[in-house]
């Protein structure tokens, strides 16, 4: 069970690498990029598993460490890549492939379609945002207007609690990188 | 605060790597860690410990996502777009995790209610990691605010900035609070441990602060009853105080009834 382990980790570590590279394919990105956490979670019960039996026997604890240690290893950056398409981070990727869709009013005010929800998967374009754009479209509780954002990467905006005329400017561009 | 850490690049393949993800991800291993060095300590079994909260953290995971495909399903009507669209639901973890914990305890033969205990001190310090990821990443916001720890979002990307306007810092809030938890039962006495006390005083404090904390969120996706008085989570707030108050009870009866055997 220990070289198991050592196998599921390498496993775990490709998926890692096909989810990020195939990350703009249906399914497929989707499959490798949750597998590879999935894949080394199992990989750590194993090596876990050998690692009680080892000790247990007397044996030799090698391959169970070696096998732990990679699944590990492999856990955290293949953590950060599935997360990165899961529930915050669909939105951030819709955001950054399809960057009109900011252009909207957002979703919390006028309770429109969620960046969050069905439709803003990185992997297709959106439903398209309702209501006209521009200043002056917010609420008129809502203080400062509000702008479309600006492109990504937002240009530099100087410290969190800079008052509000640091807002996103209208003229901005808005071009993909 | 920036909802990115970084763009990865391989050729033309972007990734962004979410700040949120990152923080989640921190906790998970925080979590993990102190829990196995407290059953280390403790002179559990080391490896079985790591099998068990592996086994627990898979199936948290995949108890989420199969919540979320399930109301999806419901809600669109298609399995495929339910699959399609990554996604999780935070109360499907204990439904998948709790279940696994209990079967994997049974199976390598480790104390669950001494386990549990001994990773208190674990669960509030990574959830406040967690908290900070949603500090980063500008959801969980606070109401609007002026005042001295008033936080203004203004990257494009944090839900927090539509409208830019101060706000009070809730999962700041509420990462300290879960800190000053996760140090109080980190150096508190070990007295009672495997009886289940001080996983009913977590929740029992923990429920407690939700409640507080909730009273300054701002952002109505929550959900919001009478009128937008009460939110979804203080509701399941109370039940998680009341269930820890009635925990620490039971448990309190149970000792005095007789010598407690370790759960």
């Amino acid at each position: 069970m220990g070289v198991g382990s050592i196998i599921v980790g390498i496993a775990a570590f490709l998926f890692m690498f096909g989810g990020f590279l195939t990350s703009v394919i249906p399914f497929l990105g989707t499959l490798l990029s949750f597998g590879a956490p999935m894949l080394a979670l199992a990989g750590i019960v194993m090596g876990g598993l050998a690692l009680s039996r080892a000790k247990r026997d007397g044996e030799p604890t090698g391959a169970p460490t070696a096998g732990l240690i990679l699944n590990i290893v492999a856990l955290i950056p293949a953590l950060v890549v599935a997360l990165t398409c899961g529930l915050c981070n669909a939105c951030i990727s819709a955001g950054v492939m399809n960057p009109q869709q900011g252009r909207g009013q957002p979703w919390i005010i006028d309770g429109g379609a969620s960046p969050f929800g069905p439709g803003t998967s990185p992997f297709g374009p959106g439903p398209s945002p309702p209501g006209p754009t521009g200043p002056g479209v917010g609420p008129k509780d809502a203080g400062p207007s509000l702008g479309p954002p600006p492109a990504f990467p937002p240009p530099p905006m100087g410290d969190d609690t800079a008052p509000d005329d640091t807002a996103p400017d209208d003229t901005a561009p808005s071009a993909s990188p | 605060m920036d909802p990115v850490v970084t763009i990865l690049r391989v050729g033309e393949v972007e990734r962004i790597i979410g700040s949120y993800g990152v923080m989640l991800s921190v906790a998970i291993v925080v979590i993990s860690l102190i829990t196995t060095r407290a059953a280390a300590r403790a002179g559990l079994d080391v490896g079985a410990t790591i099998a068990a909260i592996g086994l627990t953290a898979g199936a948290a995971a995949a108890g989420s996502w199969l919540l979320y495909v399930a109301v999806e399903w419901v809600r669109t009507g298609s399995p495929l777009a339910a699959i399609a669209q990554p996604g999780l639901v935070f109360f499907g973890a204990p439904l998948g995790g709790v279940p696994a914990l209990y079967f994997a305890c049974r199976k390598l033969e480790l104390p669950m209610g001494r386990l549990v205990d001994l990773a208190v001190p674990a669960v509030p310090a990574g959830h406040a990691m967690g908290r900070l990821g949603c500090f980063l990443g500008g959801c969980c916001y606070g109401r609007p605010w002026d005042g001295p720890f008033a936080v203004t979002y203004t990257h494009p990307l944090a839900p927090a900035a539509y409208p830019p306007l101060p706000r009070h810092p809730t999962p700041l809030y509420e990462s300290a609070a879960l800190l000053v938890l996760a140090l109080v039962f980190a150096l508190a006495p070990m007295r009672g441990v495997g009886r289940g006390r001080r996983l009913c005083a977590y929740l029992a404090s923990y429920g407690a602060v939700r409640v507080v904390v909730e009273t300054f969120r701002g952002d109505t996706v929550r959900g919001l009853f009478l009128g937008g008085a009460v939110s979804t989570s203080q509701i399941l707030g109370v039940l998680v105080l009341a269930a820890g108050l009635a925990g620490l009870v039971w448990t309190r009866r149970r000792e005095v009834a007789g010598p407690a055997q370790p759960v």
